[in-house]
């Protein structure tokens, strides 16, 4: 009788630790994707202050967020067993594949796929930031009508797609202007009268000289 | 004939359109929702962005940013809004499909049943 009441005893407080560490799994996710939103939100003030909108309310503001960011971090970062869940859920999002239906995380905080948004920085300079922009909002449209997976197709099918239209701008871009600036020394070449100017300016002795 | 620099590519005429259509609010996602809808099959946001480029170096749109807000992972928006030679090119592009039309093509959409 003892080994059956110490046996389920022992059940019930393993099953009782597994409900708590994937409850403080789900907090640790859930603080990395709240502490995402904060930074985005400290990107947008930092943004509105550069183009212009620097005003005192947008400047406590930032202040306000700063501070609730490192307080979060600080209260966690004190906490070891936060700290080893921390730790556990990050080595096993390296092996683990993408949970069907998605649905332990809300919605509205779920981010765009890491490594094709990595991918968008080694596009053109001009256009990145508003591109970037333009496809995270399209992205969490996306997510609320058709759901986490065909976003996420979505997004990689779009990122693979921006590389050759807007590198092949750019590269026509550079070669029209070495073509522009050649064509032009050419055509200096043909109207002035270079050995009349060589004759009246000792070019070769002064370029000499600067170089010497 | 018009200026060879009006001239405009299906993309790019596309493109314009959406961007007069929009007004004040043309910025890449209504122009890529418009483009979408437009042609009926799914458009590339990058190629979009490419083209405005294109139209921006002829001078045919001009653009500024807009303001950043949290769902754009704090990213600013850009604003495009169609120049006098933009609405020239669409006038010409215009012109020059009424000359090229075949006659057995009627000018409105036909509304169905033969004559």
């Amino acid at each position: 009788m003892m080994p059956v009441i110490i046996g389920s005893v022992v059940l019930v407080l393993m099953s009782r630790l597994v409900c708590l560490f994937f409850r403080e799994l789900r907090l640790v996710r859930l603080r990395e994707l709240y502490l995402n939103q904060l930074a985005k939100e400290f990107a947008c003030l930092r943004n509105s202050i550069a183009h212009g909108n620097d005003t005192r309310a947008r400047r406590e503001e930032i202040a306000l967020l700063l501070r609730e960011i490192v307080t979060i971090k600080e209260a966690h970062s004190n906490n070891p067993v936060v700290m080893a869940i921390d730790l556990i859920a990050r080595t096993c999002r390296l092996f683990a594949f993408p949970k069907r239906g998605g649905a332990a995380v809300p919605e509205d905080l779920e981010q765009p796929p890491k490594l094709a948004e990595y991918l968008l920085y080694f596009l053109p300079k001009a256009q990145r930031e508003s591109l970037m922009g333009d496809m995270e909002e399209i992205y969490s449209v996306l997510l609320k009508v058709q759901g986490r997976h065909r976003a996420r197709f979505w997004y990689w099918c779009q990122v693979l797609m921006a590389y050759q239209p807007l590198w092949s701008n750019k590269i026509a871009r550079r070669v029209a202007k070495w073509a522009a600036i050649t064509g032009l020394g050419q055509l200096l070449g043909r109207v002035i009268p270079w050995e009349w100017v060589r004759r009246v300016l000792p070019l070769g002795e002064w370029i000499r000289r600067i170089v010497s | 004939m018009g200026d060879e620099n009006l001239f405009l590519s299906g993309n790019e005429e596309l493109v314009l359109l959406a961007v007069a259509n929009l007004g004040m609010q043309a910025y890449g996602v209504p122009i890529y929702e418009a483009v979408e809808r437009a042609a009926g099959k799914v458009a590339s946001i990058g190629a979009i962005y490419a083209t405005l480029e294109r139209l921006q170096d002829r001078g045919l749109v001009s653009s500024w940013q807009g303001e950043a807000t949290p769902e754009r992972g704090g990213r600013a928006k850009k604003y495009f809004r169609i120049e006098a030679p933009g609405v020239q090119a669409l006038r010409q592009a215009e012109e020059t499909r009424k000359v090229l039309r075949p006659a057995w093509i009627p000018a409105s959409a036909p509304s169905g049943g033969a004559a």
